[in-house]
């Protein structure tokens, strides 16, 4: 059981990761998703809310995902990932009834999925996840990694982001252009 | 402890399989035909800045100092393309408020001689480099990119033949705003 739920942390902080990284790379693919979630008359007062909001989710993902995979003692982190993926849930369930085959961008230029059933199983699968990750198996102490083992972990985190934010910000570009025909 | 050290690997294997999972769908969306038809800018983009002198020493610039600029991604096998050359030919005649440069990759002495037996001596030849290409998102040719006055991509795409060059050039002329939609 704590194999499972301790796989089930280090996925999910990785999966927030990715997806913080790629979004940061396609901040205009992401907000025009948010859009789809708020009301035209809020978009039309406040323009610029929905860049500021896209770059707030990412960031709070990067975070979550950082936190949780580096600092995997601190038991408080487990609840907020079940909340990030109850709201993604949410997200997905409401997209699937409003705006099925939509862009979700929940991975920014890397995914061109829209919403469907398969997003939606994918958010529940992830619900799930973080409910399992919230039990508690093994004694904190257990989990203090070392300094070594935390930069070992920050460097592999930092380049994920990384990586996931270079691939998506290629992509993005490649999907914005088209041959005149 | 071991929890701790099962963990340290778990996270580090699971980021690296991330990064090269990411870098792989990246690497497949961007190969093949379909993807290199994407290339280029999307319209209203902010297009390369730079400077550069031509085979006399004249220096010429992007932005452009004339309204409209036409940069043609291409070298001496532009030969090989005798429609694309006659789209070039109707534009240099009709066009006086346009500038066209022609921007190599690397240096190719033929280049001229193939524009002049072409009926192109107007065009510029400009020496680039594979950076500036990559900076216009540009792979193959013949690729043209239309550039305005404040340095933004009026219209971009991979060219076959003379009627994709002039309805380029149509696209070019209209308000960004409207190009985009």
């Amino acid at each position: 059981m704590t194999v499972l739920v301790l796989a089930a942390k280090a996925a999910l902080a990785v999966l927030l990761l990715a997806s913080g990284g790629a979004k940061l790379a396609d901040i205009a693919g992401f907000a025009a998703a948010i859009r789809l979630f708020v009301p035209g008359r809020a978009v039309a007062r406040l323009p610029v809310a929905l860049p500021a909001a896209a770059i707030t989710i990412a960031a709070v993902e990067l975070i979550a995902g950082g936190l949780s995979l580096c600092w995997p003692a601190a038991g408080w982190m487990n609840p907020a990932v079940l909340v990030l993926g109850c709201g993604l849930g949410a997200v997905a369930g409401i997209g699937y009834v409003k705006h099925r085959g939509r862009p979700c961008h929940c991975f920014g230029a890397l995914s061109r999925r829209g919403f469907s059933v398969r997003t939606l199983l994918q958010a529940l699968v992830i619900v799930a996840a973080a409910a399992l990750a919230c039990q508690r198996v093994h004694p904190a102490p257990q989990l203090g990694l070392g300094a070594g083992m935390r930069v070992l972990l920050l460097a592999a985190a930092g380049l994920l982001a990384a990586g996931a934010a270079t691939a998506a910000k290629v992509l993005a570009k490649t999907t914005t252009s088209g041959m005149v025909a | 402890m071991i929890w701790a050290i099962g963990l340290t690997t778990l996270g580090a294997v699971l980021c690296a399989a991330a990064v090269l999972a990411f870098l792989g769908v990246a690497q497949v969306r961007l190969s093949g035909g379909a993807a290199i038809e994407r290339d280029g800018l999307a319209t209203g983009a902010r297009a390369p800045s730079w400077s550069l002198a031509d085979s006399t020493g004249d220096v010429h610039t992007s932005p452009p100092a004339l309204p409209l600029q036409l940069v043609i991604f291409a070298d001496h096998s532009l030969k090989s393309f005798p429609s694309v050359a006659e789209g070039l030919r109707q534009l240099v005649a009709d066009d006086a408020d346009l500038e066209i440069v022609l921007l190599l990759r690397q240096p190719s002495p033929m280049a001229e001689t193939v524009l002049a037996e072409l009926g192109l001596s107007a065009v510029t030849v400009l020496v680039g480099s594979r950076a500036l290409y990559a900076g216009y998102n540009v792979r193959v040719g013949p690729f043209l990119i239309f550039v305005d006055l404040a340095g933004r991509v009026r219209a971009s795409s991979l060219v076959n033949y003379a009627w994709q060059v002039a309805k380029l050039r149509q696209l070019a002329g209209l308000p960004v705003a409207a190009a985009q939609r």
